[in-house]
């Protein structure tokens, strides 16, 4: 490979106003030969990432003569090294800093970090920036990749500068509409309360538009979405953006309430009606009245509740149990499910006649793994949260860490992001939370490791082996950590890893 | 002279034009060194930079050239591979005394 001159090694800033190059044209009375303008208004910036350094010092002067801010990178390490959103051991200052940029022109073909990567590594953090891919003429498949990696454009060696302007005239123009549509989402998100909803992806925006237009109609509302994902936060913004937003919102998990025990719970009951009755009580439909009831996990309803919940949403009425006589009532019904109630409908686990009453509005939100540009934001805010309530004071994440949890599955959703967070807040000790503080055991989740122990229903000796075998594998052996994680003394460990066929290196008193 | 074609008018400043110069005067060397050394990567590293380079100053044949240098790096012609070098070479020695 060419070695690069020495002007490319350097990070060579080119601004029209002040660079020295503009001094040396002023002083050779270089003529403005800018012909075309956008808008004199427009500050426009432009990063030029290319290891051709003739590529760089031409469209820098091209770019500077029109008057725009342009900065060249021969090297795209360096570039990601500037924009700090991408290097190993940059702290994650892109939650509150913007790109610096509003286009990037880089080449394919570089050495170190190519086009394709580039661009995965800036829209990684920063999903609105257009990047345009330089490419030869012979290597257009590389451009065609790009597009597919979420390039804004491309353009072949040697390029047209008419080629050239449309594509900043686009980009300037999606700026502008990107802009607008901020402000337009900024007015409505300032009359949304969204408290704890956070995202930047698309899927969760669109929910957010859809809660905007849902909140004020008193339609039943279905939530579905995996375990953790934020069904209870939407439900409550639902309610919080409501005309009954002063009444109460009332939670229920249908599944935590033993079946026994659940009617009363929901509809209340009449002093004497059963053994232990010794009081009139109201249930919660009562508790919500005027305001919202938040069914969860609707989907583990028995069928016989399913009935009077049915009369209940439908006729707005309902009837205490011991009691004859019906109460009218005025709630919102919002529920929820991580299962597929279609499937429950088919295996008839579920009615399909109150399915109907309860999914005016379906709202589905995707699982963590199916939105990571929403892991930063909420990595962030559980940073804050925690550090807050453990006094610890943090800059923030480092980009390691962060790429760490962003790659994370998080089987567990928001709840296991929001536990890995905690966790590394407490156990971190630095400024930044750095890829080490996050625990490892978060890349399976417990069900996961649950249903490994578990799934031939062993003995529960079998099953204790098990578990210290996993967590001895978790430990890399390392017997002392691992004892105090079993709780068990270092010889208690010892004995049962003998008993369980494992006690050769027992005594070799391990790593720890 | 204006480049790019089209509406959009521009002309590299002196400095450009000097440095661009300069920097085919490096390309070209290495290119030479490659050649002899029969160094087939850096032979196409370097015809891909100058085949991109090159029109953008107005030296779209210079370009084609390089381009075509690379096409014989592609089907490993030796022969091709000395004779393209050589217009290359010419080429530069006549538009850059």
């Amino acid at each position: 490979m060419l070695p690069p001159s020495g002007a490319s090694k350097e990070l060579v800033k080119r601004n029209a106003s002040n660079s020295e190059d503009a001094e040396e044209d002023k002083k050779l009375q270089k003529p403005n030969l800018k012909v075309v303008s956008l808008n004199s208004d427009e500050h426009i910036s432009i990063a030029v990432v290319d290891d051709d350094e003739a590529t760089l010092i031409y469209l820098a002067d091209f770019f500077a003569q029109k008057g725009y801010d342009v900065e060249t990178f021969a090297d795209s390490e360096a570039f990601l090294g500037k924009v700090s959103n991408a290097h190993p051991d940059a702290p994650a200052a892109h939650l509150t800093n913007p790109f610096p940029y509003d286009l990037v022109f880089s080449d394919v073909k570089m050495p170190k970090v190519d086009g394709l990567q580039l661009i995965s590594r800036i829209h990684l953090l920063y999903p609105d920036v257009p990047v345009v891919l330089m490419t030869a003429y012979s290597d257009v498949q590389d451009a065609v990749a790009g597009m597919k990696e979420g390039a804004y454009d491309y353009v072949e060696k040697p390029f047209t500068l008419d080629r050239i302007d449309s594509i900043i005239r686009n980009a300037l123009w999606l700026k502008r509409l990107q802009q607008e549509n901020r402000s337009i989402r900024g007015e409505g998100m300032g009359k949304l309360k969204v408290q704890g909803v956070l995202c930047e992806s698309p899927a969760m925006k669109a929910i957010y538009d859809l809660l905007l237009r849902v909140a004020p109609t008193d339609s039943s509302v279905l939530i579905t979405g995996e375990s953790g994902v934020g069904k209870e936060v939407v439900a409550r913004a639902i309610h919080d953006n409501s005309r009954r937003e002063n009444k109460p919102f009332v939670s229920v998990n249908c599944s935590a309430i033993p079946e026994s025990l659940l009617e009363s719970e929901l509809f209340g009951h009449t002093k004497g009606s059963f053994t232990g009755a010794t009081q009139e009580r109201r249930g919660l439909f009562e508790e919500a009245n005027g305001g919202t009831l938040f069914l969860d996990e609707i989907g583990d309803l028995d069928t016989s509740l399913q009935a009077k919940i049915l009369r209940a949403v439908q006729e707005r009425k309902i009837r205490a149990v011991g009691d004859n006589k019906y109460r009218q009532i005025d709630v919102r019904i919002i529920s929820a499910t991580h299962r597929n109630l279609v499937n429950e409908i088919k295996q008839q686990n579920f009615r399909e006649d109150l399915y109907y009453r309860l999914n005016v509005i379906p709202i589905h939100i995707p699982p963590l793994r199916q939105r990571r540009e929403d892991i930063p934001i909420l990595a962030k805010y559980f940073l804050d949260k925690f550090s807050l309530s453990c006094r610890k004071e943090f800059k923030g994440f480092r980009l390691s860490a962060l790429n760490k949890l962003i790659h994370m599955q998080f089987k567990g959703n928001v709840r296991e992001l929001q536990n890995v967070v905690e966790r590394s807040v407490v156990l971190s000790q630095g400024e930044y939370i750095d890829e080490y503080d996050i625990p490892v055991t978060t890349d399976k989740s417990q069900d996961d490791m649950m249903d490994e122990l578990t799934y031939d229903f062993p003995s529960l000796r079998e099953v204790e082996s098990r578990y210290i075998t996993s967590v001895l594998d978790r430990y890399k052996g390392r017997k002392e950590v691992v004892a105090k994680v079993l709780g068990l003394s270092r010889r208690t460990l010892y004995r049962r890893l003998i008993e369980m066929g494992q006690g050769k290196d027992a005594g070799g008193g391990g790593n720890a | 002279m204006v480049q790019g074609g089209g509406t959009v008018h521009y002309q590299p400043s002196p400095q450009t034009q000097a440095k661009y110069r300069a920097l085919l005067m490096d390309y070209m060397h290495h290119l030479e060194e490659a050649v002899r050394g029969l160094n087939f990567d850096a032979v196409e590293t370097i015809g891909h930079k100058i085949s991109g380079n090159a029109g953008l100053f107005g030296h779209a044949e210079l370009g084609q050239l390089a381009q075509e240098l690379r096409m014989q790096v592609k089907v490993s012609s030796l022969r091709g591979i000395h004779a393209k070098f050589d217009e290359m070479l010419a080429y530069v020695k006549k538009n850059f005394p």
